[in-house]
């Protein structure tokens, strides 16, 4: 039986707790009466493919996937990206969801089946992440035929219809299906399994209409509705719990109170290795993360069906109540293994991280009163990948140097970020970001920044901070005191413990 | 008056003067002054030589200024286009001549107005004017080590020609003096060489033979020109160049090896020309061809009036044009800046040695009032314009004089101030020792830094050597010029030069004195010639410093016509953190067997000495030595396993500013053209960013294996300028507007052809080439942190 999450308040008996910012690990003492908002226990992997099978064969308001299929049945298999979970799975859910829904073809003898991987704006990617994805067998017997693709959003696409003005464009073999099974994980309240139809397979252009500056939710459910119009689609969602990390980083996934001697071991000899070694090995450690997530519910049918069942799985497991409405909302960044080359995670996308998927995952009213302010943990470091992120790095210096503000960016920049040639070699060849991503993710964040009276980095390198419109302190007491001139000397506090990734609700 | 009371005498440390004078020099009165200077000297032609100098320019200006009925004449010589009225006029344009110019209405008319300009030149002399009244030589080499050809020719042939033209402006067809003229010749008090105690104003005792002296110094040239074109010579000097430049290629190597040359030539006449002064009794070889020259003027002036005036060291003027005026840095300039920059912690000097110091506008006055005087034809006047005699300064009383001096006014602000040295003068010899084991250490230091593997942490030792080196040679240089100066025994006697100035006429007493007794040597040093020479400097520094240390030629880059602009980038180092050994191994290994990979990397480390031999010898063999090893690699697996497996390290290795200014560049419109001696296969992840990719290809056989030979040389040193040029030429480029960026030595060719270069994170090598020639050094690192042990898979 595993905990759920839960509001911590300090209180005069509480120990330092975990802080995590980039690739700085530290222990730290939060004021009296902070709220530390804990995610729930992580829960055993489960028995999966049992589940996935149980899903598949007994669909939410529909038949069997078995008895939908004909050896005549062009079947396309849409898989998400690897970046959408973080960290890794160590034992990717979805290479058994593949498996189970490509057994069930071969069984129907299905003979066109093609595995689209639908990364969107994210990296294409390559044989190994592949492998690590869907399995080596799939890889192995789909990747030579050419059935196995990673979507292009910089290649042709197919017009489904139209929103809001925009023409609809999808990768052609998902409308040229008889059927589609979309194999999705649910990792937040949000998100729409079918997103990953029109945001993951659409070209760039109808992402940047569904997504971008003007995108709303309801253009995007109004584009999904058009591929069901288009084509049946089968969704098949796994909502997973929180991650029980693996290797050295043990402990952030576990609350300090419940350390063992062996987690403790692992805290002491990371901030060791942290201290003694050079930068190129300590960034070895958080490079390689991965986790191991338990399985919260398996759903398959109808979309608009599966995403009911596996939201509230998901919101039973990772809800949290928060007593009082904060004043000030605490976000550490720690480096996920995000990338290779950028452990820490660069400043866009620590931004993006805090402001956005942390800051941004609530239920019901919002849980910082208005001019609330904002503080992020993370040391915003200038370092970009030079294979994944070339755009990002020159959005970064070049078009946020010039102004922040998303509508001029749009206009002044995006068009020409989007044609550059490089950044399209890098994306399609080179397994880089598409140019468009880091404008998006750009856009989300400054309006989430919009939220909050300032938001303050603590620990952050002050020129990155002040070029993204924001504000750096060196430790959190200093940040607070910048605060208070917004929200007084004793602020109500909420922090988002290290690796929380929860649903907050205040209540 | 011309003798020395008893009171000075003793002042001076002489027991008995008479006695080491002689009793000619005790008892000579010079002529004196009879009236007014401008009255003696109206209506007369006074021509001037060295005007552009730093006396000459002092004495036009007081003529001009304070003698206003005098002819102004001077010869000038042409310098290149630029006539001698056009530099005349340059002249006169300087800030001391403005009021003049406000008077006459502007430059060009104050030189008709008031100035002769007869455009000539030392030897080659034109017809002088033939009313000359007055000539006074004042130019002449101010270098005091210069080849002894040349300390020949200006002090010695140009004299005897000078003194010729004026004879024959003064003669009638059949040669005979029609008109007396005066001539003023401008020695140096030190023409009286290694001698010690008192000089006389008076000709030095010796019987050296000017002309077979002038004879010999110019077969010197001869000599050493042949000499240093023997075989043996110019092989040494090759392997010099060698040692430096073979990387580079032959002809960087060559153009080094002539500079050499003429830089040994140069040398050895130098050192010829000191020898020989030192063997006959002179310091160098500048006072002992000044004393063949005072020998040229007594023999060839003998029918006229000559006088001869030997200023000690001159420096600012004390009170015309301005208190401090002064063009340049003189003898003691040097050491000063060094001493308030905290850079000297000890010198060789004798505290008690006495630096004789005389103001300039103290010896223009004594120059103008000699011209005026009228010596007895057949018997030249000697005057020493000095202050050692009756005001010395020793070296002590300057050291303490410029001590206070940045006591007060410290060099650099705040924590920039520069700490000065307590100088406890220990003398010469462990002064010396010292140097010499500085020199030493430095000449180690040099040659361990030439095999310190490349970092920002090598090049800051190289900075820190080079400045340790440049103060080292500094201050051997000073100590090789003036090291004698600075023991000094001897003091110049004046009392012709203090009669002189005791008969101007009351009237001119104010504008033309020049009684060096009179000089407040603490008021001189602390508020005239020691902020007249630092402020200039100070204003200097803080101009570059306001500056920043913007570099010149990595600049904002400006959108060009296609096609007119490229940017030729290296990859090794410069665009991306790799060397030719690891990419090869990179491409090889994953080929192989795990066995097969452990034989390799086995093979490659035994033989690493020699790789790294080979590299720092001759960087194509080394290249080739390395290619020899793809033998047998299939050359379309190469390609798949890069594009697979190498593109991602590739990228990741690659610097992010590198990618920026490469882009900026396509941006701009320019051509983008990466030059390397890397293997074609492993460009292509970059093909993306280049117009243009030069690399080294690798042969194969019928089976598309690489045979370990390449289809060309690699593309490496000159070569790559050769290419740069050609491809320029074939394709219309304006290589000057053009960009290269390059990290080693080795690419030096390919940084020369262009007019942008740029030295990427470089070698201590190209580091100092690149300092010498002003172009920018920027470091691009790459932040992978993916070990560098760990081999695509």
């Amino acid at each position: 039986m595993t905990r759920p999450g839960f509001t911590l308040e300090v209180d005069d008996r509480t120990g330092p707790l975990l802080v995590v910012e980039g690739t700085r690990v530290s222990m730290q003492r939060f004021d009296q009466g902070t709220q530390v908002v804990y995610p729930a226990d992580p829960r055993p992997a489960g028995d999966v493919r049992a589940q996935v099978s149980a899903a598949l064969d007994a669909p939410l308001d529909a038949q069997p996937l078995a008895a939908r299929l004909t050896p005549s049945t062009r079947l396309t298999v849409v898989v998400g990206g690897a970046d959408l979970v973080r960290p890794a799975m160590a034992d990717d859910l979805r290479r058994v969801m593949a498996e189970e829904v490509l057994r069930r073809a071969a069984e129907a003898r299905v003979d066109d089946v093609v595995v689209l991987v639908a990364t969107g704006l994210g990296r294409r990617i390559g044989e190994g992440e592949l492998t690590s994805l869907i399995g080596e067998r799939v890889v192995r017997s789909f990747a030579p035929r050419g059935d196995l693709l990673c979507h292009d959003v910089s290649a042709d696409a197919a017009v489904v219809g139209s929103v809001g003005g925009h023409d609809v464009r999808v990768n052609p073999r998902l409308i040229a299906s008889d059927l589609v099974v979309n194999i999705a994980l649910r990792t937040d309240a949000r998100q729409l399994a079918d997103d990953q139809l029109t945001l993951g397979l659409g070209d760039a252009a109808t992402i940047d209409a569904l997504a971008g500056l003007d995108g709303t939710p309801g253009l995007r459910a109004a584009a999904a509705d058009l591929v069901h119009a288009a084509v049946p689609v089968v969704t098949l969602e796994a909502a997973v719990g929180h991650p029980a990390i693996g290797g050295m980083l043990s402990f952030v996934s576990q609350r300090e109170w419940d350390w063992s001697l062996h987690d403790r071991a692992n805290l002491a000899a990371v901030q060791r290795a942290l201290a003694l070694w050079p930068k190129q090995a300590t960034q070895r450690i958080f490079a390689d993360v991965s986790a191991t997530y338990g399985v919260l519910a398996v759903a398959a049918g109808p979309s608009a069906d599966v995403t009911r069942v596996t939201r509230e799985a998901w919101l039973a497991e990772h809800l949290v109540r928060v007593p009082s409405a904060a004043s000030v909302l605490v976000a550490p960044v720690w480096g996920q293994g995000g990338d290779h080359t950028a452990p820490g995670g660069d400043p866009l996308t620590a931004a993006y991280d805090a402001l956005v998927s942390q800051g941004e995952s609530f239920v019901g009213p919002r849980p910082v009163t208005d001019g609330g302010v904002f503080i992020g943990m993370h040391p915003l470091r200038d370092e970009f990948s030079t294979r994944h992120h070339s755009a990002a790095a020159d959005f970064f210096s070049d078009v946020l140097s010039v102004s922040t503000d998303p509508r001029r960016i749009r206009d002044d920049f995006q068009e020409q970020f989007v044609r550059d040639p490089w950044y399209l070699d890098l994306y399609r060849n080179r397994g880089a970001h598409h140019p468009l991503e880091a404008f998006h993710r750009w856009y989300s964040t400054a309006r989430a920044a919009q939220a909050y009276t300032a938001v303050i980095w603590v620990g952050g390198r002050r020129p990155s901070a002040a070029r993204m419109g924001f504000r750096a302190a060196s430790t959190l007491g200093d940040a607070l005191e910048i605060a208070s001139d917004k929200v007084g000397s004793a602020p109500v506090v909420t922090v988002l413990h290290t690796g929380a990734h929860v649903a907050v609700e205040l209540g | 008056m011309a003798t020395i009371d008893s009171s000075r005498a003793s002042a001076l440390g002489v027991a008995n003067p008479r006695a080491s004078f002689g009793e000619a020099a005790a008892t000579h009165t010079p002529p004196l002054l009879t009236g007014r200077l401008e009255d003696l000297l109206a209506d007369k032609l006074v021509v001037m030589t060295g005007v552009t100098g730093f006396i000459g320019e002092q004495i036009l200006w007081k003529v001009l200024t304070s003698l206003p009925r005098t002819r102004a004449g001077v010869l000038v010589r042409p310098k290149g286009s630029v006539s001698a009225r056009e530099r005349v006029i340059k002249l006169v344009g300087k800030q001391i001549f403005r009021k003049l110019r406000q008077e006459a209405g502007g430059a060009e008319a104050l030189v008709d107005q008031r100035i002769l300009v007869i455009e000539g030149d030392l030897p080659n002399v034109p017809d002088l004017p033939r009313d000359i009244d007055v000539l006074i030589h004042s130019a002449g080499d101010v270098s005091f080590d210069p080849p002894i050809d040349e300390a020949f020719r200006t002090n010695v042939i140009g004299t005897q020609a000078l003194l010729g033209k004026l004879l024959e402006a003064c003669s009638d067809q059949s040669g005979t003096l029609v008109r007396v003229p005066h001539y003023v010749h401008i020695s140096t008090a030190y023409t009286a060489g290694r001698r010690r105690g008192a000089i006389p104003e008076a000709a030095h005792v010796h019987d050296v033979d000017y002309r077979a002296e002038t004879a010999a110094a110019l077969a010197m040239k001869q000599h050493i020109e042949a000499q240093s074109r023997t075989s043996g010579q110019l092989a040494t000097l090759r392997r010099q160049a060698e040692r430096l430049h073979r990387q580079a290629g032959f002809l960087t190597t060559a153009q080094d090896t002539e500079r050499r040359r003429q830089e040994w030539v140069k040398h050895k006449l130098v050192e010829a020309g000191t020898e020989r002064a030192r063997s006959l009794g002179w310091t160098d070889v500048y006072t002992f061809a000044k004393a063949m020259g005072e020998r040229v003027v007594a023999d060839l002036g003998a029918g006229i009036k000559v006088s001869i005036v030997r200023p000690a060291i001159v420096e600012s003027s004390l009170k015309d044009p301005y208190p401090g005026w002064i063009e340049g840095f003189k003898m003691a300039d040097p050491l000063i800046l060094a001493y308030g920059k905290g850079q000297l912690r000890e010198f060789p000097a004798s505290p008690d040695a006495v630096i004789d110091i005389v103001p300039c506008d103290h010896v223009v006055n004594a120059i103008l009032a000699v011209a005026a005087t009228e010596p007895e034809v057949g018997r030249p006047e000697f005057y020493h314009s000095s202050s050692g005699a009756r005001n010395p300064l020793t070296f002590r009383g300057i050291f303490e004089n410029v001590r206070e001096y940045f006591g007060a006014h410290p060099y650099g602000q705040g924590a920039d101030a520069a700490p000065l040295a307590e100088w406890k003068f220990p003398g010469a010899e462990p002064v010396e020792r010292l140097l010499a084991v500085a020199e030493a250490a430095q000449k180690v230091g040099d040659r361990l830094i030439s095999y310190a593997p490349r970092s920002a942490r090598a090049r800051r030792a190289a900075l820190f050597l080079d400045r340790q080196g440049r103060q080292l040679s500094f201050l051997r240089r000073y100590l090789s010029l003036y090291g004698e100066y600075l023991q000094s025994e001897l003091h110049f006697v004046d009392d012709c030069t203090l009669a002189l100035h005791h008969s101007l006429d009351p009237d001119d007493v104010e504008t033309f004195a020049f009684d060096t007794a009179a000089v407040d040597w603490h008021h001189y040093m602390q508020d005239i010639h020691v902020p007249a020479i630092t402020d200039p400097v100070r204003r200097l520094e803080a101009l570059r410093k306001r500056r920043g240390g913007r570099s010149s030629t990595y600049r904002p880059l400006q959108p060009a016509e296609p096609g007119t602009v490229l940017a030729a980038f290296d990859l090794d180092g410069t665009v991306m953190a790799t060397n030719v050994i690891e990419t090869y191994l990179w491409a090889r290994l994953p080929e192989l067997s795990p066995v097969g990979r452990v034989r390799e990397v086995a093979g490659i480390l035994t033989r690493l000495p020699g790789y790294l031999g080979a590299d720092r010898r001759d960087r194509s063999a080394f290249l080739r030595s390395i290619y020899r090893r793809y033998e047998g690699a299939d050359l379309a697996a190469l390609e798949h396993a890069v594009d697979t497996q190498m593109a991602p390290f590739v990228l990741d290795r690659m610097s992010p500013e590198a990618i920026r200014r490469i882009r900026e560049h396509r941006a701009a419109g320019h051509t983008t053209i990466l030059i390397t001696g890397v293997i074609g296969p492993l460009t292509r992840p970059l093909e993306g960013l280049f117009d243009v990719i030069v690399s080294a290809e690798l042969a194969t056989d019928a089976h598309g294996r690489a045979t370990g030979f390449l289809t060309g040389p690699p593309m490496v040193g000159e070569s790559r300028a050769a290419w740069l040029r050609h491809y320029a030429a074939l394709h219309g480029f304006d290589l000057a507007g053009s960009y290269a960026y390059a990290d080693s030595h080795v690419d030096l060719p390919m940084l020369e052809v262009v007019g942008n270069p740029v030295a990427v994170s470089p070698d201590v090598g190209l580091m100092r080439a690149a300092r010498q020639r002003a172009w920018s050094v920027v470091d691009w690192p790459a932040s992978s942190p993916i070990p560098r042990w760990k081999m695509p898979s």
